[in-house]
């Protein structure tokens, strides 16, 4: 097939998403490897020490999205020695000089330092999705930097990250014309927002499908935004707290039950018992729930939960315990549930 | 050599081997690169298609006569009754069955939906080729391709190493 044009056979290629093929179809001859290399657009590292980040970038100059994984999974109890390494850097340095053109960035168990995240800021123009997983070492001067300079950024996801916290400026940090963000997830942030920046910020999102909140967001803000976010299917509410006042979590219900297409929750940070009857309106329509982080609701309150969304597939719940208390009622609707 | 025939612009395509085609306009028009001939006003007389035999250019032209849209006012395989669905699915089997051909006109229905520039075609052929590939082994694909390995085994042993340790 080697007489075929290089477009075509390119444009073959195209059809081979998965990166076993295109592994496979790199060795068949040299011709096929050069067309196979610069044509990648996906690149996945399991381990980031099997290959070295120049070497990544030489190959695959043409890479759109980058995915690298650091420590290994047993990281996550402790039981890796804090200088293990995992650093982001190099990856994030080769990427700058290599491959300019690169969209998005998922990295998972890695070492982010916040020169990392300003270089990554400032290198790729096209930038349009960072997802880090379980990783450290940035604070949120670093995400400043992401929210300043990307300003085609349709998705920011902090999944389980331990960032250090330098106060609220960084959500502000977003300008004005941006208005891309498709997903914003920093549940993991332990420090305050500024809510009239959070607000403004959903309020020019046109096409925010999934927000997760963290605790500092009141039940007051968090009405106020959904009230600006009709389409979202995917919310993390921000705390539920005993601080119970009823007209702010009927203006809650008011405007979950606006929120049509919303299908899966999680959050409940700090969640009072009390605040659930008011969750109930919305619960028919989901199908995913997540409770894991809302210890202080006993399983009864689950249940109670639990018996309105009928339409529920997925559960997440945080101990054994938890999930042997639901499991009967896991059984009787057959979702699918993790611990 | 543009016709009138029945209210239809018709053109006329020739292959190499000196068949001559006369379709309607909008049918030669599935082609990205006749439409550009047409509208560049390069296709007074015959359009001559290089490279492509009279076999081939008959099967691509029968693609583009089921591939057409219905809209225009050529009329050609579907009727306004039926819902697009049903039509997608109609147009599905029967692209299975029109792919169903040897391996080396496959090839040259590549080669003549990309030199034709047709996406449909182009694509339908791809993904055909594609299936072959993954459900083959490296050695099947090489000779399903007749593509000769010219890896020195070293240089095959690094590139398959890199592939296995860092990019499964």
């Amino acid at each position: 097939m080697t007489y075929f044009p290089e477009e075509v056979v390119e444009h073959i290629f195209s059809f081979l998403p998965a990166q076993c093929d295109r592994n496979t179809v790199s060795l068949v001859c040299k011709v096929w490897y050069e067309i196979e290399r610069l044509s990648r657009r996906t690149v996945f590292v399991g381990n980031c020490y099997a290959v070295r980040p120049e070497r990544v970038v030489l190959r695959f100059p043409n890479v759109r999205a980058l995915t690298v994984k650091g420590k290994p999974h047993f990281a996550d109890f402790n039981l890796v020695p804090p200088d293990w390494g995992g650093y982001a850097g190099p990856w994030i340095e080769a990427a700058a000089r290599g491959c300019v053109g690169l969209e998005e960035l998922r990295m998972k168990r890695m070492v982010v330092s916040d020169e990392s995240l300003e270089l990554l800021a400032k290198s790729f123009p096209r930038f349009r999705a960072l997802v880090l997983i379980s990783c450290e070492g940035f604070s949120t001067d670093g995400l400043a930097a992401i929210a300043s300079h990307c300003k085609l950024l349709r998705e920011l996801d902090l999944q389980e990250n331990e960032v250090d916290d330098r106060g609220p400026r960084w959500l502000s940090c977003f300008p004005d014309s941006c208005t891309s963000l498709v997903s914003l997830n920093f549940a993991c942030i332990k420090g305050e927002v500024n809510a009239g920046s959070l607000e403004r910020l959903v309020a020019r999102s046109p096409s925010l499908r999934s927000l997760r909140l963290n605790r500092s967001v009141s039940v007051d803000t968090l009405s106020k935004i959904l009230m600006r976010a009709p389409n979202l299917e995917d919310l993390g509410t921000g705390n539920l707290t005993d601080d119970f006042q009823a007209e702010s979590y009927l203006r809650l219900t008011l405007a979950l039950e606006k929120c049509k297409l919303l299908r899966s929750l999680s959050g409940f940070w700090d969640a009072s018992p009390l605040c659930l009857p008011f969750i109930y309106p919305v619960c028919g329509q989901l199908t995913g729930l997540n409770l894991s982080y809302a210890p202080t609701l006993d399983s009864s309150d689950l249940t109670k939960m639990i018996s309105h969304c009928v339409k529920l597939q997925r559960l997440w719940v945080s101990s054994l315990a938890a999930a042997l208390t639901l499991l009967f009622l896991c059984l009787i609707k057959t979702i699918q549930y993790r611990v | 050599m543009a016709t009138r025939e029945a209210g239809k612009k018709m053109i006329m395509l020739k292959s190499p081997d000196g068949m001559e085609f006369e379709v309607e306009e909008a049918v030669a028009m599935e082609s990205q690169t006749i439409r550009k001939m047409i509208e560049d006003d390069c296709a007074d007389t015959a359009i001559l298609i290089p490279n492509i035999n009279s076999k081939i250019l008959s099967r691509v032209i029968e693609y583009c006569n089921k591939h057409v849209p219905t809209t225009g006012a050529t009329g050609a395989a579907a009727s306004d009754t039926v819902a697009p669905a049903a039509l997608a699915e109609d147009l599905k089997i029967w692209d299975a069955e029109f792919i169903k051909v040897n391996r080396a006109t496959r090839f040259n229905l590549i080669q003549a939906a990309s030199y034709l520039n047709i996406k449909g075609l182009l694509d339908l052929t791809s993904q055909t080729t594609i299936d072959t590939i993954s459900d083959n082994s490296l050695e099947e694909i090489r000779s399903f391709l007749s593509t000769k390995n010219d890896y020195l085994p070293e240089e095959e042993q690094t590139i398959r190493r890199e592939n296995q340790w860092a990019f499964q």
